[in-house]
């Protein structure tokens, strides 16, 4: 066998492995075509150029400078473009049950419960199972005000609009009565780096009642991948954020997580992008992030188990918001009295879903992402 | 051409290139390090290719600088 033809079969092989589930057989075929005889017209390109006299200095320096910008396509291509299929590596919920919603209307605090009931009957306070909110859960309308609101008996969600220095913002008041209202979705419902899809349509695919964007883990190879209970990358660099399945939320610098004991407490959701914006509950005025600049920003926000905040903020839009500083933004979470929050993906891909609709103004468009972060309405 | 001058040519090269692709992606993990242009298994990849590329080429030339120095001593001193 020949060099060229064992390369060839190398290259299909690996095409094969990494690519075959994208790719039918015709399209294979063409594929490994089109690499040899690339291949082929490269080295007979190279045969010729070598039996000529010797390029001049500043030919040889225009060759190895395009030479240059096709390595890099070709990292680029690898790196985040080509599509590259993952697999979960297990549970994150530990020894804890998946939670589910057993609440029944009876242990549901009615409405004028002093009206009907002696205050003297001794009723024990009711116990809920783990990532049952129902005990914090709001009986009243929290969408007063609001320009968008959505209440039902699992799911609250009430949203306002807010201006920055040189921002416009919307902040998503959110309450779930079972963590299983709180989810997220990938891209075409498929785990990978590469995958993509425009957020509206993952939102739409999971009939979400409010989605943002959530941390771009596709466009990365590294970093805490968590969904629903499911561990999908463990790799612990960068800023992490974790909601247990209790519904608190914790974030931690520098893959400062003991993931083997947060999985014995139960993972419900882990992102890895940053950086968290609050310090013990207070706001933080030293951001080192080279992206702490105004720029639009998604982010998320937590009150207690079952009570979250999310504010998107617009930017790159001159003459309506520029965007925000991760310092603004801090100070906005800390005055609204938030535990702890965290930074996730901005730019052009923060966007924010409400019932089938974008709802604020992502810049250029917005774009495809590989995940959302999503509420359901009705008890999943 | 020989085998031997378009393994120099290609090594040298090979080395400017990967060179400039470094000086790029470093600035860019400096712009968004969440994308982990460096440390990616790409990166990784190429970072050994050009760890190989360039221990290559500088053996080479060390090599190179040795045998001329060597050659210059000996013109010097050669006894007439």
């Amino acid at each position: 066998m020949t060099n060229r033809k064992r390369a060839d079969k190398i290259i299909m092989w690996k095409i094969k492995k990494n690519y075959g589930f994208l790719l039918t057989e015709a399209k294979k075929t063409a594929m490994l075509k089109t690499v040899a005889s690339g291949v082929k017209c490269m080295l007979e390109k190279w045969k010729s150029l070598c039996e000529k006299k010797p390029l001049p200095w500043y030919a040889i320096t225009a060759v190895d400078i395009l030479i240059t910008g096709l390595v890099l396509v070709i990292f680029a291509l690898f790196h985040h473009v080509i599509p590259h299929a993952g697999r979960p590596l297990g549970s994150t919920m530990g020894t804890v049950q998946t939670p589910a919603p057993t609440y029944t209307m009876s242990t549901v605090q009615p409405y004028g419960t002093a009206d009907v009931m002696p205050s003297s009957a001794a009723t024990p306070a009711p116990t809920y199972a783990v990532g049952d909110f129902t005990g914090t859960f709001p009986n009243y309308d929290t969408g007063v005000g609001a320009i968008y609101s959505y209440q039902s008996d699992d799911l609250k969600v009430a949203i306002t609009k807010g201006y920055g220095t040189n921002s416009a913002y919307l902040v998503a008041d959110v309450w779930v009565r079972n963590i299983k209202n709180f989810g997220t979705a990938f891209a075409g419902d498929r785990y990978g780096t590469g995958i993509t899809e425009w957020p509206l349509q993952t939102a739409n695919s999971v009939n979400a009642v409010f989605a943002v964007t959530g941390d771009y883990y596709g466009a990365r190879n590294e970093g805490l991948v968590i969904r629903n209970g499911t561990l999908y990358r463990s790799s612990l660099t960068g800023d992490t954020c974790v909601i247990y399945a209790d519904g608190s939320m914790e974030t931690h610098e520098s893959g400062n997580l003991n993931l083997d004991e947060a999985v014995k407490r139960g993972i419900w959701q882990g992102w890895n992008f940053g950086p968290e914006l609050l310090r013990d509950g207070k706001a933080i005025t030293d951001f080192t992030s080279p992206l702490r600049g105004e720029n639009p920003r998604c982010s998320m926000g937590y009150y207690e188990p079952g009570h979250y905040c999310f504010i998107v903020v617009d930017g790159r839009q001159e003459g309506y918001s520029d965007g925000m500083t991760l310092e603004e933004l801090s100070a906005i979470y800390a005055a609204k009295g938030c535990k702890t929050a965290y930074n996730l993906d901005g730019g052009q891909t923060a966007t924010m879903i409400f019932q089938g609709q974008i709802i604020n103004s992502p810049c250029e468009g917005g774009r495809r992402s590989s995940d959302i972060i999503c509420f359901f309405g009705g008890a999943q | 051409m020989s085998k031997k001058e378009l393994f120099d040519i290609v090594t040298t090269h090979g080395s400017i290139v990967l060179g400039i692709v470094f000086l790029v992606l470093v600035r860019l993990d400096m712009i968004n390090p969440a994308m982990n242009f460096v440390s990616s298994s790409e990166g990784q990849f190429l970072l050994t290719i050009f760890c190989i590329f360039a221990l290559i080429t500088s053996v080479k030339n060390a090599a190179g600088i040795h045998k001329q120095r060597l050659k210059n001593w000996k013109e010097k001193n050669r006894k007439p």
